[in-house]
């Protein structure tokens, strides 16, 4: 009888012990599988980071690009109308693509006005006749009037720009002969805006 | 009893919780995207349009000559808003526009706003529609001060013009305003027309929407103001706008917050103007080439813009003071 109970035993233990070891098994596989759903999930993540991350690279450089674009048009827009704002163009029949520049020298001078156009930097160059001394350019003032070929009315962080444009103008100025007769002096020039 | 269940282990709870969330971000997430994209969009619109409107706001020198007008055709009607501020030295305005909202007819993000110190555009505060009308003029006052651009969806009638307007409207080719001798033909002849669209030239009925009442010399309508019919509202009070200077059609179809913001912005840059016509004077005295005479005058029409210049009513004042200046013919500052 004794004998029958210990074997009882044996075996109830060891079936407690199996049931202890299967239970331990299908623990390790459930966190085998949720470990495995955790890896899939944080792979499907970071997939979509990642597809998102490479759609945000391509959307920035896309919104620099037409910003750059949008940037260079104004540039151009400008260069080719700022000659003909009351501010620096000429009076009289000199009125079209016309570089007033008696103006540009006050102008850059007057600092009220730098703040008028959206840009920095606002360069009027004389082509034509050239004063250069080679490849020196002499900047223009009140005492080199007459034989400077470079005029900088607006040079405000140069460093950071954006965008230039160019346009070829007249630039006149008034002047008085030897008879004492009043005339418009004209010669060719550039104006230079970098946005 | 057979109590078969289905056992909702960590691993389901885990993939609900986690998939709730991912859906949750990817809906936020598209959301942003998508309003994103309405900003960008609506961002570079108004900057291409401020781009494209830098021409006309600096015209083609000398006077009357540089007006231009034309239509700008989009492929998605779009609201445009225009802010205007007087401070700094030119004030300035900030043009923003926003575009049609996706899978709906609503109005979408409003875009980033582009500011110009050297743009006078007169508007409503709010426009919108797939066709946009504008057309530029020069302001003079009496040297040209610069080129006013007037900007509309709507359309307008013109009843009873002087020679002078409809003749311009004509030969700028103005598409939005037609010029008719009766409010009635305007309302017949033109479909879907508004009250405030139909614009009286010196008088005034129940049609007419504005009135425009002459006070120069000339009786030309070169001066005057603009005043909305308020019919059986007298109580509402109705703030005139003054015009001076060809802002005739500015007065007409801009806001009384626009028109007032924009002139005296006007009146700023006329002032600089006079005080950098002064400098040149000065200047050409000093290099000997010829001596102006004007130094008193502009220095006159500058203190005077300074001084008593409060609203758009001072433009007549303004006109006035200007007129006094007469350039000394073989010595020209413009």
């Amino acid at each position: 009888m004794v004998k029958w109970s210990i074997v009882n035993e044996n075996l109830a233990f060891a079936n407690y012990g199996k049931m202890r070891r299967m239970r331990y098994i299908k623990n390790k596989k459930a966190q085998f599988k949720i470990q495995q759903t955790a890896f899939m999930l944080l792979g499907v993540v970071l997939f979509f980071i990642l597809v998102g991350l490479f759609w945000l690279s391509l959307k920035s450089s896309g919104i620099k690009k037409s910003a750059a674009n949008l940037e260079q048009e104004q540039a151009i827009a400008l260069a080719l109308s700022i000659a003909e704002s009351p501010e620096l163009s000429c009076s009289g029949n000199n009125a079209g693509q016309c570089v007033d520049f008696d103006k540009a020298m006050i102008i850059k001078n007057l600092k009220t006005f730098h703040t008028l156009w959206p840009i920095s930097k606002l360069e009027v160059r004389r082509i034509y006749p050239s004063y250069a001394d080679g490849n020196v350019m002499k900047e223009c003032s009140t005492d080199s009037y007459s034989s400077c070929n470079i005029l900088t009315i607006i040079d405000d962080n140069a460093d950071n720009e954006k965008a230039s444009a160019s346009s070829f103008v007249k630039l006149c100025r008034k002047e008085k002969n030897a008879e004492g007769y009043i005339y418009d002096k004209c010669e060719l020039g550039e104006i230079i805006v970098g946005i | 009893m057979d109590k078969r269940g289905f056992e909702f282990s960590f691993a389901w709870l885990f993939a609900v919780i986690v998939g709730a969330a991912i859906i949750f971000i990817a809906i936020y997430a598209g959301g942003k995207i998508l309003r994103t994209g309405e900003f960008q969009q609506s961002t570079e619109t108004a900057k291409a349009l401020t781009t494209l409107l830098d021409p006309l706001g600096v015209g083609a020198g000398g006077s009357g000559e540089s007006a231009k007008s034309g239509i700008i055709s989009l492929s998605s009607p779009i609201t445009l808003y225009n802010d205007c501020f007087t401070d700094g030295s030119f004030g300035r305005q900030r043009f923003s526009t926003s575009g049609k909202k996706a899978f709906s007819e609503e109005s979408g993000e409003k875009g980033e706003g582009i500011e110009a110190s050297n743009k006078y555009i007169f508007t409503r505060s709010q426009i919108a529609g797939r066709e946009i009308y504008f057309f530029s003029k020069p302001f003079e006052m009496p040297f040209k001060v610069a080129d006013i651009i007037v900007i509309s969806s709507e359309n307008y009638c013109f009843v009873k013009p002087p020679t002078g307007i409809s003749d311009e409207i004509e030969s700028l080719g103005i598409k939005n305003i037609a010029v008719k001798d009766t409010t009635a033909e305007c309302i017949r002849n033109i479909s879907g027309i508004k009250k405030e669209g139909i614009v009286c030239f010196g008088f005034s009925n129940n049609d007419c929407g504005q009135m425009v009442i002459d006070t120069s010399a000339g009786r030309d309508f070169s001066s005057g103001y603009v005043e909305k019919n308020l019919g059986e509202n007298p109580e509402r009070s109705s703030r005139k706008k003054y015009f001076a200077g060809g802002l005739v059609y500015a007065a007409i179809m801009s806001d009384n917050e626009n028109y007032e913001c924009n002139s005296r912005r006007l009146m700023m840059k006329a002032n600089a103007l006079a005080r950098l016509y002064l400098e040149k004077s000065k200047l050409l005295s000093i290099r000997g080439v010829c001596d102006t005479g004007m130094d008193e005058g502009l220095l006159r029409l500058s203190g005077f813009i300074s001084q008593y210049y409060k609203a758009s009513v001072d433009l007549l004042g303004v006109e006035a003071a200007a007129k006094t200046l007469n350039q000394n013919s073989f010595c020209k500052l413009w």
